[in-house]
């Protein structure tokens, strides 16, 4: 646009505002503008265009599912520098995951409220200072409430030992008519005599609970745990389509089977659903799917339990490993705690993470889930 | 390749397309890195609906990875993504529906709901109701800051045809919008 003979003053103030005027023609341009108002008025409302135009951010954004179909169909790995589009959503995650941890920090601290020990439990069990041990003979003491998660098992060990118990300086232990409620047990004193007949406990004045000799050919003497849980897992936020699962079938169960103080295996089963979002091809379209099957699961797992950490309170580790039946191969973690104010029963809460891998069309693609889980366990 | 890719220019990077697929990748998520922006906003404000755009887009950046496989040189990558685009975005609008699917509509709708700026709903409406070859030069200069040399070689019309093509659009959109630019601009 060199020759001012060919537009007008219009066309002329629309080729400076795009950098197309010549310098010999911007001093005509400026004087038309220090006498037209009209134009003048014209050129503000082409650069208010042109600044909301600027401000168009939508545009100019990329959708993350457009990125990531870009290099999924190319076979490359999306750079971390592109993937900011899902920060928001993993932002999102982190804070569901950092909510579900406080809750279920504040689940153990109300049930350990709800749940008070008593007087007795409460009592140390501390040796009182240079005590005098009186041999008492063969005996099966009421085991106390369990010290260790596999305190229940320790009671059932079939080893005749000694009990010992444990008197203050000065007091006669064979005159002392109750000693079984002073008496602090010797750590010893735990194990059972499970042959002792319950006619002669009687008579050594303990209370003890029946126990049959045949008990540890029985299937309560295998050290198993029964457990149903749930789940409430974040899916993939992006998927729309809803579940169809039958959420009264959303559950897992699962058995324990302890291999050692801390460690146990075990296998869980259960039914849950997957959001899933992938991109394919259809035709020579690049189509991004989103379905949300439920598929039964079987997994196998490995469980790592620590020591009592609070009144009750056993943290403990969870890995999963197995499928999700017509789907793909299927990966899970726990971390919770175990709350256990009985001796058999526990309520477990704990944070959980599982990833599923498929295929399609002959790509891998995965679905992650994020959140808590809680459930009750059974241990015979 | 080592260091650092965003210093690389196009023409390189272009070329490292063609190498081993550790390079090439390298080389595309820069190239990627720098034009997707631009050749997005370039289908999503042509096409006017997101799942087109999105669709166009996607087809864009395959299409110019395989094509680049086979070009020896290029001085023009931008250009030449948005030559790509083009082609892909004509030929949806060519084989659009003539009637407008309730997707599309829902689609549009939340496109528009994205958009806050409200005087950037009105440019964008504005836009949606001009033709084809105007809003395309329009989009070429505003959205892409090409000169009008550069315009004309992507359209592949004359220098004079793109001059006249932007100045109409953008009196078009100005009359559409003038009665509302002052209000909107004010109470911004």
């Amino acid at each position: 646009m060199n020759d001012p003979m060919d537009f007008n003053d219009s066309q002329m103030l629309h080729a400076y505002l795009d950098g197309e005027l010549e310098g010999a023609h911007q001093d005509a341009l400026f004087g038309r503008l220090s006498q037209d108002s009209g134009l003048r008025a014209e050129m503000q409302d082409l650069l208010a265009i042109r600044k909301a135009i600027q401000h168009d951010t939508v545009a100019f954004t990329p959708p993350a599912a457009a990125t990531s179909a870009v290099f999924t169909t190319l076979g490359f790995s999306i750079p971390a520098t592109l993937n900011a589009g899902t920060a928001a959503s993993m932002a999102g995650r982190a804070w569901f995951a950092a909510g579900s941890t406080l809750l279920a920090l504040l689940t153990t601290v109300m049930l350990s409220m709800l749940f008070p020990r008593t007087e007795a439990e409460s009592m140390p069990a501390a040796t009182p200072v240079q005590p005098t041990a009186v041999e008492l003979g063969t005996q099966a003491p009421t085991p106390p409430p369990t010290a260790t998660p596999n305190g229940h098992r320790q009671a059932r060990k079939p080893a005749a030992v000694p009990v010992m118990a444990v008197v203050l300086p000065g007091i006669d232990a064979a005159a002392e008519p109750s000693f079984e409620e002073k008496a602090t047990p010797h750590p010893q004193s735990a194990y059972l005599d499970e042959f002792a007949r319950p006619e002669e406990r009687e008579l050594r004045g303990i209370r003890a609970p029946f126990i049959p000799y045949n008990r540890f050919l029985t299937v309560e003497n295998l050290p198993f745990t029964l457990y149903v849980r749930r789940s409430t897992l974040s899916a993939d936020p992006s998927v729309s389509i809803p579940s169809r699962k039958n959420a009264s079938l959303d559950m897992n169960l699962g058995a324990l089977y302890e291999i050692g103080k801390h460690h146990a295996v075990g296998i869980e089963f259960g039914y849950e659903s997957f959001a899933q979002s992938f991109n394919g091809t259809l035709g020579r379209t690049i189509v991004r799917y989103e379905q949300q099957p439920s598929a039964y699961c079987l997994m196998a797992m490995y469980q790592l339990t620590g020591p009592e950490t609070l009144p009750y309170t056993y943290p403990f580790v969870r890995l999963h490993a197995g499928a999700a039946l017509q789907l793909g191969p299927l990966a899970r973690g726990t971390a919770g705690v175990a709350f256990k104010p009985f001796e058999r029963v526990s309520l477990v809460v704990g944070l959980e993470g599982s990833m599923l891998a498929y295929r399609f069309q002959g790509n891998w693609f995965d679905t992650k889930k994020l959140g808590a889980t809680y459930g009750l366990e059974y241990a015979f | 390749m080592s260091g650092d890719s965003t210093q690389i220019p196009d023409a390189e990077l272009f070329a490292l397309l063609r190498e081993e697929k550790h390079k090439a990748e390298v080389a595309f998520a820069e190239l990627y890195a720098r034009y997707s922006g631009r050749v997005y906003a370039y289908c999503l404000r042509f096409l006017g609906s997101r799942d087109e755009a999105q669709d166009a887009f996607q087809d864009t950046f395959v299409r110019f990875y395989e094509c680049a496989k086979g070009e020896r040189e290029m001085t023009n990558v931008p250009g030449f993504l948005l030559k790509i685009a083009r082609n892909l975005c004509l030929n949806r609008r060519r084989d659009r529906k003539p009637t407008t699917d309730i997707e599309h509509v829902e689609s549009y709708i939340q496109t528009k709901q994205n958009e806050n700026t409200e005087l950037l709903q009105l440019v964008t409406m504005a836009m949606d109701m001009l033709p084809d070859d105007y809003r395309e030069a329009f989009l070429l200069r505003e959205y892409q800051g090409f000169s009008y040399e550069e315009i004309s070689t992507i359209l592949d019309v004359p220098l004079s045809t793109v001059k006249i093509r932007i100045f109409r659009a953008k009196q078009k959109i100005r009359s559409l919008l003038a009665p509302y630019i002052a209000d909107v601009s004010h109470e911004r």
